[in-house]
């Protein structure tokens, strides 16, 4: 599967695909989604980035409960320091890595 | 074939990062990864933007008709996640990967998995007053976290730390006693030549693009319980009864080496896999969909070839049931609208 069919799924598919998981597995992967959305929008507002930073430690908590241990490998941790980066570095299409791997 | 791209950032944003404007300063040569010793190949890269710092050169203006000296700066590198530890000089790999965290995460290594979990790290980024921060059942068994969070180095910081270490064709990339405990360090990367490195507040970016598919595909593996690609596998059942309290979860051992894993409330049962991937199929992606493909960098017919990949895998497609179906076409409407 390709990166962006992985974007497309995660911001946009997941929360509709997964909707038969129960409600404690699915609501965290879809604030996940969520987060991924925004971080990923064309506009972005400090206030909004402080309150993701804020939010990101209390969804990987959320999923903490949900999945075992294996699971977080260092991919699943650095999301947490995704909203403060948006936030010194400005949009992530600027600072991402499609436009050299296509 | 390693690239190396610079492009600048004063342009507008409709032009800037768009393939006209990106220009392609170095190539690496050779099949094997560079490593540490990629440096070496930076060098001239390196002493032409210590040139535009210092003295700049004499570029035309247009619009005055005159000539000016411009000078240009290094905001960042781009880069995917074992390209940072090489640019960085503190190796992604193993047990103090987070480039943030440093040496003060709480990263551990499982028992039976063989590798890194930053399993638990996160209540620590937590409010102080946080009820998960006291919870002893769901998390790690019996314990609280009262810690705060790491401390992010400042560019001053970090400089205090990189300046005795040496450079890369003196440093020989030998590792120091306590590398891999107390800290990642191999080399003082090249960056670090330029006078105004350590004012950035970006140094290097953590790529959203490979981040964000490798979440996607571990929740997604999981989720729909792909063999062998699932991160609940008998292994990280094993280190859950080591690290956590999940009775519903524990192997039940059916002698002879085999173990039969409980389900988990995390993954989808058969039909609803099926479900998930019929209704991947039936997704008119090209025409319904026109709208998610915004960024128009992925092919359209991808995800169809996926799906039909994990058919071959033994997700076979059947009818969904009715229950799911209404749920779904809830959820559908509300995305309908958020494309508009």
């Amino acid at each position: 599967m390709k990166s962006h069919d992985g974007y497309i799924f995660m911001e946009r598919l997941l929360p509709i695909a997964f909707s038969s998981l129960p409600e404690k597995v699915w609501n965290p992967l879809v604030e996940l989604s969520h987060f991924f959305r925004d971080l990923c929008s064309t506009t972005l507002n400090v206030a909004h980035l402080e309150q993701m930073e804020i939010n990101m430690p209390i969804i990987l908590c959320k999923l903490e409960r949900i999945f075992r241990s294996g699971f977080f490998d260092s991919m699943e941790h650095l999301p947490i320091h995704l909203a403060l980066e948006a936030k010194l570095g400005g949009h992530v299409h600027y600072r991402w890595m499609y436009p050299f791997e296509r | 074939m390693w690239p190396v791209i610079v492009t600048p950032y004063n342009l507008p944003p409709s032009m800037c990062m768009k393939e006209e404007y990106l220009f392609l300063t170095l190539m690496i040569p050779g099949r094997k990864n560079p490593k540490g010793k990629i440096d070496v190949f930076l060098q001239p890269l390196i002493n032409e933007l210590k040139m535009l710092w210092d003295t700049g050169v004499t570029t035309y203006d247009v619009s005055k008709s005159q000539n000016f000296q411009m000078k240009a700066a290094l905001m960042w590198t781009i880069n995917d996640f074992p390209a940072y530890g090489m640019l960085l000089g503190w190796s992604t790999a193993g047990r103090l990967a987070c480039p943030y965290c440093m040496e003060q995460t709480i990263a551990k290594r499982l028992e039976n998995g063989q590798k890194t979990t930053f399993f638990g790290c996160h209540r620590q980024f937590l409010a102080m007053d946080h009820p998960f921060r006291r919870n002893k059942m769901n998390f790690t068994k019996n314990e609280q976290e009262h810690a705060p969070p790491p401390k992010i180095l400042s560019g001053d910081q970090v400089w205090e730390r990189v300046s005795k270490i040496p450079k890369v064709p003196e440093s020989e990339l030998k590792r120091s006693a306590d590398y891999g405990e107390k800290h990642h360090w191999s080399k003082q990367n090249i960056f670090w030549d330029l006078p105004y490195w350590k004012t950035n507040l970006i140094r290097h970016n953590l790529d959203v693009m490979h981040i964000e598919k490798n979440v996607f595909d571990n929740v997604f593996n999981t989720v729909m319980d792909i063999k062998e690609k699932t991160k609940d596998n008998v292994k990280a059942r094993k280190d859950m009864s080591i690290i956590c309290r999940r009775p519903e979860l524990e192997l039940f051992d059916l002698g002879n080496g085999k173990f039969k894993k409980p389900k988990a409330l995390c993954t989808l049962s058969a039909a609803q896999r099926r479900a998930v991937c019929e209704w991947i199929l039936q997704l008119k992606l090209p025409a319904v969909c026109e709208a998610l493909y915004c960024y128009g960098y992925a092919s359209k017919k991808s995800l169809f070839t996926w799906v039909l990949h994990s058919k071959m895998r033994g997700l076979k497609i059947s009818k969904a049931t009715r229950n799911e179906e209404s749920r779904r076409l809830h959820f559908h409407g509300e995305i309908a609208s958020y494309c508009i």
